[in-house]
């Protein structure tokens, strides 16, 4: 019985292959592109280890991260713990290494929930124009008029000092960005051929938007989102430190680094190595997001 | 021809472009002459090669291509062993200048036409600014441009599709180049105003004593106005001669297919069509790269690649249909 | 008598030109400025001008892509602009669009099958393996294969890209296609070839098509019937073989006078207008080609003319054919 469901599934998998061989020679052009630039490779890799480290975070470190040894307080790194140990004697590298759970955890929250709506509402003030267009524009000017930084404490403050509410702070910051991003994209996308004759078929606009522009804005909001990835976390970070951001115990690295903030001086491991562990997966998804941008950009391409 | 009139001689050009997906032999082998005071038409299809022949004689061709071979003697000197610095300072503008097809997209839209033309001539000719700007408006009166002292002053966007073609000639011819490539001058006009051009840059050549290459997909412009016409396919030059010759005599199986798809006014019945594809040029086919669309199509053509051969004085062939003729005479 | 497929009527199509900062409407663009046409069930009429004459336009609005400013364009006696949405929807069965550029008429995400059927995904009327059958005649009729269901329009030619263009448009089994330059952006060769297939599906399937072009000797190619269009109007109208024997309207003389003829033995005498296409946004008073005009009256400044029947279906819009 498994063989038989087996065979079944290779002869559909051979059959996928062959009938969309085009999509698979568009991937493997893709892959080759970003191999050429050694800058993307490393942004690559080092945003791959920061993954991995998030997802098998329990099998790379026996410490318990909100464990506290006051008797150890300040320890400075050694074999045990070779980022040393904080203020309230927690081991800082399985803080370090859960601390990119959280991180990766705001990050993809954040994108998902601003990405998407606002590409949605780019790409629909996009393409209906008119009165809906001009209200959805005045709205991200106002929040675009706001650094935002500012803008996620005076939200965050609102709402209080949590995780969740770090993350609706800086998704509320961050939409509007998505939201111009997918504007332009539709204003250029909307006047093409493909779209009058789609039309000229009788599509209705909700087929239009969704099915033949929202795919054309893809490839820009994936850049911004990995580009922003970033910005995300350091706004996250930021937060942390100035008091708002994640709740204590959380290992969120950009708390940690302001926990060290009254030791930097002697000892200094407790604000670097969540600051050096900012710093790759910052460096990375910028690296990473640049070269994507080269090798999803058309003109490139060919 | 007679080798001593030539102004131009291109021998064996090989220029290639080195893709992702391979190797893109655009020129393979490209013979081409022109001789003093003459229009020739550059004709092909797209693809064929005849843009990438004018910016290899320029020298404008940029990674990933690449000339790899040939000689183009131009003045007694070999082109591709002169430095960059000595191209752009004694042959680009100055010996040799190119016009393209989108006027607009060659003339700098931050200044104005006439600055941008007596730039040119500073560059090129001991001239103060004054001076430069008096030349300038001269050459965009002789253009047939109406007001030239204050078409002098517009920016390119200001200007119509016709004036900024005639602008482009002007700054093309301003620092009296023997030579003027123009490629596709006029594809992008509409017909009424691409006949004043076209009239334009035949009058242009008697006074200016320059020679054109006209590089252009369409037969009527060639038919019309030029001396000598150069028929390319896939990268090969296959027919040469008079433009009578071409028009009337033509040898070879793909000018006379490429003459039979035109719609030709007056003329009814089901256009030719010739068979198959433009062929792909990392993987061209072997022997003569017509051969898998020929009519007449012989077991060596697909072998070794056909001759040039001169069937009538000033008249030549690439084709093994003919390759017996030269050698009975 | 039997009525003509399609009418239009008094058609104008005024595009608004906004400035200043308050962005007040400033002037307009008479893109389609008092159109009169017939054209017959089964004939190719043929639409011929140069840039800036409005045919684009005038094509669009023939099938409601661009909502017209006032006229009227009747399709088998409907007045196809007065319809309500969902009457509309059915009317797109019937008339159809092939559009010029091959290079941005197909949505380059989309695989062919998607691109040829969404016709029939939008109205609803095939989907699964029905789908497919129908989506593979269609590419069969325009000589297109199997192997191509599964490619991105990347992977073709510009004839082929024509030729998917096509097919979409026959999915929905129209009665009447407007035919937008389409093969202005091929290749001599690879044209004649996408002619002779709309000719022959022209006469398979028993089509009538508005066939726009500025290029003359493809227009006369093409078309039974022709009219020639100047900044917003209609010039002249007539046979293919009325117009290019007896062209009555000045315009038409110069335009095909300036027509480069493959033939170096034919050396007639080009008709060279002075001056450049005047823009829609401004046009002449009078009759519009009055200042590149060789005849050009004191009458001709002052007065637009009328269109004129000479002849049954042969009209001309001068004052000098009084």
């Amino acid at each position: 019985m498994g063989v038989e469901n087996v065979e079944s599934f290779l002869q559909w998998l051979s059959r996928w292959k062959t009938e969309h061989e085009a999509m698979l020679e568009d991937f493997k052009y893709s892959l080759h592109l970003l191999r050429r630039s050694p800058l993307s490779m490393v942004g690559l890799i080092l945003i791959s280890a920061f993954v991995l480290i998030a997802v098998f975070a329990p099998l790379l470190t026996k410490y318990d991260p909100i464990e506290q040894d006051l008797q150890s307080r300040l320890q400075p790194p050694c074999w045990d713990n070779p980022f040393g140990r904080d203020q309230l004697g927690r081991d800082i590298l399985s803080r370090v290494i859960y601390g990119s759970r959280i991180s990766l955890r705001i990050g993809i929250t954040v994108i998902a929930i601003a990405a998407t709506t606002g590409t949605v509402l780019g790409v629909v003030a996009g393409y209906l124009g008119g009165i809906i267009d001009e209200i959805v524009m005045r709205i991200t000017d106002m929040f675009l008029a706001f650094p935002s930084l500012i803008l996620a404490m005076a939200i965050s403050a609102a709402l209080g000092r949590s995780l969740d509410n770090t993350v609706i702070a800086i998704g509320i910051v961050a939409w509007p960005t998505y939201a111009r991003l997918a504007r332009s994209q539709t204003l250029s996308v909307k006047e093409e051929q493909f779209v009058e004759a789609v039309r000229s078929l009788g599509a209705s606009r909700k087929r239009i938007i969704f099915s033949h522009i929202l795919p054309q804005c893809l490839p820009s909001i994936i850049i911004q989102a990995t580009l922003s990835m970033g910005g995300i976390m350091l706004t996250a970070a930021g937060l942390g430190f100035i008091g708002f951001g994640a709740e204590p115990p959380i290992p969120e690295w950009g708390v940690m680094i302001s926990d060290g903030r009254n030791f930097i001086m002697r000892e200094w491991w407790v604000s670097t190595f969540p600051g050096l562990a900012m710093l790759f997966a910052v460096l990375g998804f910028n690296l990473l997001g640049d070269g994507l941008r080269d090798v999803l950009d058309p003109r490139l391409r060919r | 021809m007679n080798k001593e009139n030539s102004l131009l001689d291109i021998r064996n050009l090989k220029t290639y472009f080195y893709t992702y997906k391979g190797v893109v032999k655009a020129l393979e082998d490209v013979n081409l002459r022109i001789g003093t005071n003459e229009l020739l038409g550059l004709v092909g299809e797209t693809g064929c090669g005849k843009t990438v022949t004018g910016l290899s004689i320029l020298r404008l061709i940029d990674s990933p291509g690449k000339i790899v071979g040939g000689e183009i003697v131009f003045g007694g000197e070999d082109l591709l062993k002169l430095s960059e610095n000595e191209m752009s300072e004694r042959i680009r503008g100055k010996k040799i200048s190119m016009i393209f097809q989108e006027p607009r997209s060659s003339l700098n839209p931050t200044y104005t036409v006439g600055s941008q033309i007596s730039e040119a001539i500073r560059l090129h000719q001991r001239a103060d600014k004054r001076e430069a700007m008096r030349r300038a408006v001269s050459i965009l009166r002789q253009t047939g441009m109406p007001d030239p002292e204050r078409i002098a002053g517009e920016y390119p966007h200001e200007l119509s599709g016709g004036m900024a073609q005639r602008a482009m000639i002007a700054m093309a011819l301003s620092c009296d180049p023997e030579l003027l490539i123009a490629d596709e001058p006029t594809s992008s006009l509409d017909v009424t105003i691409e006949a004043q051009i076209l009239e334009l840059i035949k009058n242009l050549i008697s006074k200016f004593r320059a020679s054109v290459l006209l590089i252009t997909h369409d037969l009527g412009i060639v038919a019309e106005t030029c001396d000598k016409v150069a028929v390319m396919y896939a990268g090969n030059v296959i027919e040469y001669g008079d433009v009578r010759d071409i028009f009337k005599r033509h040898k070879h199986p793909y000018t006379e297919g490429l003459l039979n798809s035109i719609p030709k006014l007056k003329i009814s019945g089901e256009l030719y069509t010739i068979k198959g594809t433009v062929p792909n040029l990392i993987t061209p086919p072997t022997g003569c790269r017509f051969h898998p669309r020929c009519p007449e199509a012989m077991k060596k053509c697909s072998e070794l690649k056909p001759p040039d051969v001169e069937v009538e004085p000033g008249h030549s062939v690439s084709c093994f249909l003919y390759s017996d003729q030269e050698k009975r005479e | 008598m039997i009525k003509p497929l399609i009418e239009v009527k008094d058609l104008k199509k005024h595009f608004q030109v906004k400035g200043g900062i308050l962005q007040k409407v400033t002037g307009f663009v008479r893109a389609v400025d008092g159109v009169e046409l017939e054209i017959n069930r089964g004939e190719i009429f043929g639409l011929v001008g140069e840039s800036g004459c409005g045919k684009t336009t005038l094509g669009r609005t023939c099938l409601r892509l661009i909502e017209p400013t006032s006229g009227e364009v009747r399709f088998e006696d409907v007045d196809i602009l007065n319809l309500n949405l969902k009457d509309m929807q059915k009317m797109r069965l019937k008339v159809q669009m092939v559009f010029q550029d091959p290079f941005s008429s197909l949505d380059p995400r989309k695989m062919i099958k998607d691109t040829v059927g969404e016709g029939l995904i939008i109205h609803g009327l095939a989907k699964g393996s029905e789908l497919k059958e129908r989506v593979l005649q269609n590419l069969e009729r325009v000589g297109l294969k199997k192997e191509h269901l599964y490619r991105y329009p990347h992977e073709f030619s510009g004839g082929q890209r024509q030729r998917i263009g096509i097919a979409r448009s026959l999915i929905l089994n129209p009665k009447f296609i407007v035919l937008d330059e389409p093969t202005s952006a091929l290749d001599v060769s690879v044209q004649a070839k996408i002619l002779n297939l709309l000719l022959k599906l022209q006469k398979e399937l028993d089509l009538t098509y508005m066939f726009i072009s500025h290029n003359l000797s493809v227009i006369e190619y093409m078309s039974d019937r022709i009219a020639v269009m100047y900044v917003g109007k209609i010039v002249e109208t007539g046979t293919k073989v009325e117009l290019f024997e007896n062209p009555l309207h000045p315009y038409t003389r110069a335009l095909f006078s300036a027509i480069p003829i493959p033939d170096p033995d034919i050396k007639h005498k080009k008709i060279i207008l002075k001056g450049d296409v005047p823009s829609p946004l401004n046009p002449p008073s009078g009759c519009r080609f009055h200042p590149r005009c060789p005849y050009a009256e004191e009458l001709c400044e002052r007065e637009e003319p009328p269109s004129i029947e000479v002849n049954s279906g042969r009209k001309v819009a001068c004052h000098l054919t009084r």
